[in-house]
């Protein structure tokens, strides 16, 4: 392909090369352009102080590009880069976990039939004294003390999901503590 | 049993074709004309010093900013030996050093030269940014990935003219931009 700038913006109206035509030729884009463009620049003084203009504009510019892309990935925050996913480690320690385990494993099945027999057996009555306390006591509160409970309830259960939530969330920043 | 006939070597040939570009940098750092004779003599230096220099020219990249940086050395030594030139008529017996010509003869670093790389990195992205997309879409393929015009315009399917435009345009604006940061 041998394709040339259009001479509508080859030319400007004294007769000089556009600022286009001597970018272009600066850039080493010289099969871009016309023979009479270059032998207009042969014989032209004005022309040829701005393509050298140009031309270390271009290296300038080009230099600058080379440097921010050698700069650029060393200077990205550590926390941004895309850390790989663990699954190495994480296997690891399941397979030893799983290894480690195995003794207790085999007698597993018959604690756990006999434990889920116990159940019903555990549970029962204390589920009844409970359900009979419970019964009585909300007979006994509700209407006097509903608004305490439900906010010592409340307090509770914000208590219990915050210290929890601290606990699960512990080791992820430590892990990823900003450098 | 004939020795093979000595070549030049590969880079001379690039170089040499650079001869245009080189008397162009030459004529703009001194401000004179193409057959001035300190143009004439600082084009052929410059040549000279690119094609006796085989190790660097090797390892250079790029030929073309490898010798145009030696062309502009080369101007800028001509510029310095005249106004050394100028400051002793002038001033005589002065001793040089003390001479403000002198001092201005020797032209420190320009604004972006004096930041550090991030600081330059990161004000080459910002001055990128406010470029319209085009024209830093152009630049980055045309400089960033080492793409031709016709290269760029056939990636971001628009005609060639625009191609050229947008580098032009974008370039200078971010000239432009770093120079006032």
């Amino acid at each position: 392909m041998n394709e040339t700038l259009p001479s509508e913006i080859v030319w400007q109206g004294d007769g000089h090369l556009s600022e286009i035509a001597v970018t272009a030729l600066a850039d080493g884009q010289t099969s871009l352009l016309a023979e009479d463009a270059h032998a207009h620049l042969a014989a032209c003084d004005a022309c040829t102080v701005r393509l050298g203009d140009a031309a270390l504009r271009s290296v300038e510019t080009a230099a600058l590009f080379a440097e921010a892309a050698q700069v650029a990935p060393s200077s990205a925050p550590s926390s941004s880069r895309a850390r790989p996913f663990p699954l190495l480690p994480i296997t690891l320690g399941l397979v030893v976990a799983m290894v480690s385990a195995l003794p207790l494993l085999s007698a597993v099945p018959g604690k756990l039939a006999s434990a889920i027999g116990a159940i019903p057996e555990i549970l029962s009555p204390a589920f009844a004294r409970s359900a009979a306390l419970l019964a009585r006591a909300l007979a006994a509160e509700i209407g006097k003390n509903a608004a305490p409970l439900s906010l010592a309830s409340l307090s509770v259960l914000a208590v219990s999901v915050f210290l929890l939530s601290r606990v699960v969330r512990r080791p992820s920043l430590s892990s990823g503590a900003p450098s | 049993m004939t020795l093979p006939a000595a070549s030049a070597p590969p880079r001379h040939d690039e170089v040499a074709a650079l001869g245009t570009l080189v008397r162009a940098v030459v004529a703009a750092v001194l401000g004179e004309g193409r057959e001035h004779p300190d143009v004439e003599d600082a084009t052929h230096e410059a040549l000279r010093r690119a094609m006796e220099a085989p190790e660097r020219l090797a390892a250079a990249n790029a030929v073309r900013p490898f010798v145009l940086g030696i062309a502009r050395h080369v101007a800028l030594d001509v510029l310095r030996a005249r106004q050394r030139d100028r400051a002793r008529h002038d001033l005589g017996a002065q001793d040089e050093e003390e001479s403000p010509l002198a001092r201005v003869a020797d032209p420190g670093p320009v604004a972006d030269e004096r930041l550090d790389s991030a600081q330059r990195a990161r004000l080459v992205a910002r001055a990128l940014s406010q470029l319209p997309q085009g024209q830093r879409e152009a630049l980055e393929l045309f400089h960033g990935e080492g793409l031709s015009y016709q290269e760029v315009a056939a990636r971001m399917d628009v005609p060639l003219g625009t191609v050229a435009t947008w580098v032009t345009r974008g370039r200078k604006t971010l000239s432009e931009v770093l120079r006032d940061a």
